[in-house]
């Protein structure tokens, strides 16, 4: 789809607000995608907004109503990740996405809920609601940004914002029959967003609409100061080239649902009246599981420590012990998908067993990265489905393995720190979405096609 | 992987488990890490930047440091002195932090 220009608002932002506000009100009490509703703030900022539109000093994003993942920091409000350990932990200060959305005129509705901590694939492991898909209640809404996708979904906001480590912007995008964005590794700064693995996450947007997809990332996208992995991000728009040659990697289509294979095929061969399709090989797109996982658990174990029960929310018993109080906190208030994770992170990362974990993620990791980048070199993007299954009914049970699995098409772009975009496929959720990869900083292309 | 190697992972992860967690994990771990495996049979190729050393660049850019230099700045007296307000002893010209954690 070409990207269209930015269209006029027909209703004032006051207005769009009630309407959003009024779906909230109707069916969030069963879709459950909002921790919180920040129902008299916005309302204020839409007043304000609809002055600036009079005067003619409104922002580019002027009246849009953006959700925020309540991983991402809105200051004064809670930021929970959706745990108990951060349940009552309120932000100090704005995420610099948050700023930037407020400086573009865009009003703040809410935050929505997530996989605790981000981490899960459909949307299960909050540790305090169960989000549903609002296309289908009785089916998970993907994860981990689930409410991002669901409040999308459920017309309650225009946009939202989801992070992504591993998929966690394009699954609920996918499951909701939305469209996401996850932007290259340092376009978007991630300052004001609780890390889950810093070399992988991505701060990334969600919307059933591609041009205020756009709107919204040319809104947040931008170097920071206070993220120096931000510094090459001046660069994108310049970089910005016209797509000719699209490749299709065999590996991606390797285990996914065959109706959804099918479908993303069929788009593929759509595809062929305006570009060359040539189909190529990523042989380590195989170990795409693994190289996350440990890669994942390493950063993430890390990154998990500063949760001790003293700094953050959760009560530690202080009559105990330094350690025995920090590690009593930190069981009581986590759930058991992250202290999976810590420990494989833990174990993996520890001096007699890091040269046969780690270092061989790490290398690994490095040869993918090198197979992109050869590959890339004749191909303009890469296309392939987003999801390998349509979202799964509640009460299927699938092991640790299992959820991993749903991950291997998307993980690769945080593995390679390369932008991906999906699109759906059709009006019907179950039909899947297609899925493309872009060259570093070339993330404008993925609007292009 | 034995109860007593997952006891001590957990001890360094500051995780207090249960026996029954410990269990658990023990088995999860020998599953999950029995398919991560696989990430050793990848050989990077001679000309490859992996063949070097473990890990040479895990980062998607290089990244440089935006260093400053060191160096004296004149602090607000009223500021020096909520500082020194908040500690209630000292030794010669150090300062003793209170004690907070019991």
């Amino acid at each position: 789809m070409a990207i269209k220009k930015p269209h006029a608002a027909s209703v004032s932002a006051e207005e769009n607000l009630h309407r959003k506000l009024d779906m909230i009100d109707k069916r969030d009490a069963e879709v459950k995608a909002f921790i919180e509703v920040y129902r008299e703030e916005a309302l204020k900022s839409a007043k304000e907004v609809d002055k600036r539109i009079k005067d003619g000093k409104a922002g580019p994003l002027a009246g849009l109503v953006v959700a925020v993942k309540n991983n991402i920091a809105v200051k004064g409000k809670r930021l929970t990740c959706a745990s108990k350990m951060l349940e009552n932990h309120h932000a100090v200060y704005n995420a610099t996405v948050v700023e930037k959305l407020i400086a573009a005129d865009a009003i703040i509705i809410g935050s929505v809920n997530l996989d605790e901590y981000a981490c899960g694939v459909d949307g299960t492991y909050s540790a305090l609601q169960r989000t549903r898909n609002p296309l289908d209640l009785e089916r998970v809404p993907g994860g981990s940004s689930a409410g991002s996708g669901a409040s999308v979904a459920a017309g309650m906001c225009d946009a939202a914002l989801g992070s992504d480590t591993g998929g966690s912007v394009r699954c609920p995008a996918a499951f909701c029959n939305a469209y996401g964005l996850k932007p290259t590794y340092g376009a978007v700064s991630r300052y004001g967003l609780a890390d889950l693995a810093m070399s992988l996450d991505q701060i990334g947007v969600i919307s059933k609409d591609k041009t205020i997809m756009k709107r919204v990332f040319d809104a947040i996208r931008g170097p920071d100061p206070r993220d120096q992995t931000t510094q090459l991000a001046e660069n994108v728009s310049k970089k910005a080239a016209e797509v000719k040659v699209i490749g299709v990697p065999k590996e991606f289509f390797e285990g996914v649902d065959k109706h959804i294979a099918a479908g993303v095929r069929k788009r593929i061969k759509e595809l062929e009246k305006n570009y060359e399709v040539r189909e190529v090989s990523i042989p380590t797109l195989r170990y795409t599981v693994p190289i996350y996982q440990l890669t994942m658990a390493a950063e993430f174990s890390s990154a998990m420590q500063k949760y001790d029960g003293l700094r953050y929310g959760f009560p530690a018993d202080r009559n105990e012990d330094l350690y025995t109080s920090f590690a009593k906190a930190r069981d009581a208030s986590l759930g058991k998908e992250i202290k999976r994770r810590i420990m494989v992170g833990t174990y993996i990362t520890m001096k007699e067993f890091k040269d046969a974990w780690y270092s061989h993620a790490l290398k690994a990791r490095e040869v993918m990265k090198e197979e992109f980048a050869s590959v890339m070199k004749d191909v303009d993007v890469l296309a392939g489905p987003a999801m390998p299954t349509p979202p799964w009914k509640f009460g299927e049970e699938m092991t640790p393995l299992e959820m991993y699995a749903a991950d291997m098409l998307t993980i690769a772009a945080n593995l390679t720190g390369t932008p991906a975009i999906v699109e759906p496929l059709s009006s019907d959720f179950k039909d899947g979405a297609i899925q493309f990869y872009g060259r570093h900083f070339e993330d404008d292309v993925l609007f292009r096609i | 992987m034995d109860i007593e190697t997952v006891r001590r992972i957990s001890e360094v992860a500051r995780l207090h488990l249960t026996e029954d967690e410990l269990k658990q994990l023990a088995s999860e771990m020998d599953e999950l890490l029995g398919h991560f495996k696989s990430v050793q049979d990848i050989k990077p190729p001679k000309s490859s930047h992996a063949a070097g050393t473990a890990g040479s660049s895990h980062y998607m850019h290089d990244l440089k440091n935006s260093m400053r230099d060191d160096t004296m700045v004149a602090c607000d007296p009223k500021v020096t002195e909520a500082i020194r307000k908040e500690f209630t002893k000292s030794e010669g010209k150090h300062l003793t932090a209170p004690k907070s954690i019991k």
